[in-house]
């Protein structure tokens, strides 16, 4: 028997390697308005957006228009992730926004592809993957394949920058508007992916005190000690990060202990039959059955790395675990347990996680018909059951897809729905078109 | 000459046991490829498992200069696949790639005519093949590269010659 032992080294790939830069087609100068009609607007360009953009591709939907805030494919994503100095993603080479079923070129052969480029460990957990067993991805090897995949799939041509505010849909149109344009398109994907999690009410009154910042800001550099509040793999990179520089860290973990895990789902719900609990052709799941199949399942875990580094540094007294307590208040460098305890640092960092983007302010709230903060999807189309010409791909479709809809994998099983019943549809209307001539 | 031994019968399934301690210094379950191969093995490997027009075109794509190391020549094919570019198409590559291989195809029945050497192991049969054209290289001026992709992807060609040539001969004739 073979046993997979996780090594910290695997958290270790170089980031920003010289990656060759091949040859990508002229994109035009200058950022002209976008078009004011298109069959498809996207809403994000993330790895959801990608993803959605590469099926329509090969599905033949080739009049599309994408608007992103950060004006480039998966950047949000990537800086998230080099904010945090994450070096590998957790999902597996075979998560990826890439197409199945049409010969493109997938994650792990494209690393194997560059396989001068990468490290021996790297090498290795390409040779994991191919034997069938977990393997962790390099983020080089993502971004440089994301590039690839938008290249291949005329992303950066059908791309412009631009914040959308409102996406009102109409009965055989929707209006996409933003602050300088406004596209009417048959259909709209809306790729919204997470917003940060935000401290609860009660923790403080007024603005957030001093030397108390979120995850995805920046870090004091000169912080010897800090306190982090949190207990996923966004935490776990913040305490590394924080022990690297030589800080001491303080980890305050609201549930009773820490979780080591692979992937923060179960790996039932990357296939058919774990997304079949939450619903599908052969049978109805009720609402309240699929609510609690979330909250069980979709748990704050740490990939299995971490956990040597985190055991050593407890032991040697640089990081102090509490375990199992809540959190009364948090003030000025500091958390004040539930218990009374004060923790104490010279900056308090708080990883709560992240919240879905749902289409609430985007969309009218009749549209999304929010229920206990899931919009209100068709279960084979992934379309709004009020608004059936807008789609929901990423964490929106949790609440049909399981708990790996947000997840990369899960962008992809949406894609094929989504993608789909676009094309079909387009190709409907292109075939009433002539019939009326 | 003593008869050979009989493969032992099957027996019934036991009771799981404990696992013997093994003296075998290496896990028998499975052993993974290397990683420390020379790189062009892990390409040459998945080379091999392309159509002929693909690597026809990754063949014209080296041979006229947009990429010079396999993997770039690959990607751009990929490019040309998905009709990314507006200065160069995948029809052009493959005609490129059928001109390249029809003087290649000289050189090798100069130097390389027999079958070479045949292994179901893919790695093996790939470093065979480099080697062998290592050396027909020397030898006929037509085999000739001027960068790494170029000899990657005529090494490929050449160990799906018979394909290569028919896909030449059906689809960019002379």
């Amino acid at each position: 028997m073979t046993r997979f032992l996780p090594h910290p080294r695997l958290l270790d790939s170089p980031r920003h390697r010289d990656w060759p830069a091949f040859s990508a087609p002229q994109v035009p100068d200058g950022s002209p308005p976008p078009p004011t009609g298109a069959d498809v607007v996207i809403v994000g360009a993330g790895p959801a957006g990608l993803a959605v953009a590469a099926a329509l591709w090969h599905v033949g939907v080739r009049d599309v228009v994408i608007i992103d805030r950060d004006g480039a494919p998966v950047a949000r994503f990537l800086g998230r992730v080099d904010r945090l100095n994450q070096r590998v993603l957790r999902s597996p080479y075979e998560h990826h926004p890439g197409v199945e079923g049409y010969r493109d070129c997938e994650l792990r052969d494209f690393a194997r592809m560059h396989w001068s480029l990468l490290t021996s460990v790297e090498r290795r957990e390409i040779r994991m993957s191919q034997a069938g067993h977990r393997s962790v991805v390099p983020v080089d090897v993502f971004d440089a394949y994301c590039r690839h995949t938008s290249v291949i799939h005329q992303v950066p041509q059908r791309l412009w920058l631009g914040e959308v505010g409102s996406v009102e849909p109409g009965a055989d149109r929707v209006l996409v508007r933003g602050g300088d344009f406004t596209i009417e398109a048959r259909h709209v994907v809306l790729c919204l992916g997470e917003e940060r999690r935000d401290a609860p009410a009660s923790w403080w009154s007024g603005d957030r005190p001093n030397a108390v910042g979120y995850w995805d800001e920046p870090v004091h550099p000169d912080a010897g000690h800090v306190a982090v509040v949190g207990a996923g793999l966004t935490a776990a990179h913040l305490i590394h990060n924080a022990l690297d520089r030589g800080a001491r860290v303080d980890w305050v973990l609201r549930k009773d202990t820490e979780r080591y895990q692979c992937s923060d789902v179960n790996a039932s719900f990357f296939r058919a039959e774990g997304r079949a609990r939450f619903g599908g052709q052969a049978r109805q799941v009720p609402w309240a059955e699929r609510l609690a199949l979330m909250s069980r399942e979709r748990r704050a875990s740490v990939m299995f790395e971490f956990q040597p580094l985190l055991t050593a540094a407890e032991a040697n007294g640089r990081l102090t675990v509490h375990r199992g307590n809540g959190i009364r208040a948090v003030g000025d460098g500091h958390v004040e347990l539930a218990d009374g305890r004060r923790v104490t640092g010279d900056q308090v960092l708080l990883a709560l996680g992240t919240t879905p983007s749902i289409g609430t302010g985007l969309l009218p709230e009749a549209s999304v018909g929010a229920r206990d903060g899931w919009p209100d999807l068709d279960e084979r189309t992934l379309a709004y059951r009020h608004a059936p010409r807008v789609y929901a791909a990423g964490a929106a479709a949790c609440m049909v897809l399981g708990p790996a809809a947000r997840n990369i994998d899960g962008h992809r099983v949406a894609t094929a729905r989504i993608a789909g019943a676009i094309a079909a549809q387009v190709r409907e209307g292109v075939a009433q078109r002539v019939r009326a001539l | 000459m003593s008869e050979p031994s009989k493969p032992s019968e099957p027996s019934e399934p036991s009771e799981p046991s404990e696992p013997s301690k093994s003296t075998e210094p290496y896990d028998t379950v499975f052993s993974l490829p290397a990683v420390d191969d020379d790189p062009d093995t892990e390409i040459g490997v998945l080379l091999m498992g392309f159509g002929p027009e693909r690597l026809l075109a990754g063949l014209g794509v080296a041979s006229g200069g947009p990429a010079t190391d396999p993997a770039s020549a690959t990607m751009y094919v990929d490019q040309l696949r998905h009709d990314a570019r507006d200065d160069h198409t995948f029809a052009a590559a493959l005609a490129a790639g059928a001109d390249r291989w029809r003087a290649a195809r000289t050189g090798f029945a100069e130097v390389l005519a027999g079958p070479g050497e045949r292994s179901a192991a893919l790695r093996q049969q790939w470093a065979a093949a480099t080697t062998a054209f290592a050396a027909a290289r020397d030898l006929a001026p037509a085999l000739r590269t001027g960068n790494d992709a170029e000899r990657v992807y005529l090494v490929a060609c050449w160990l799906r010659r018979e394909e290569i040539t028919r896909t030449v001969e059906e689809q960019c004739p002379t």
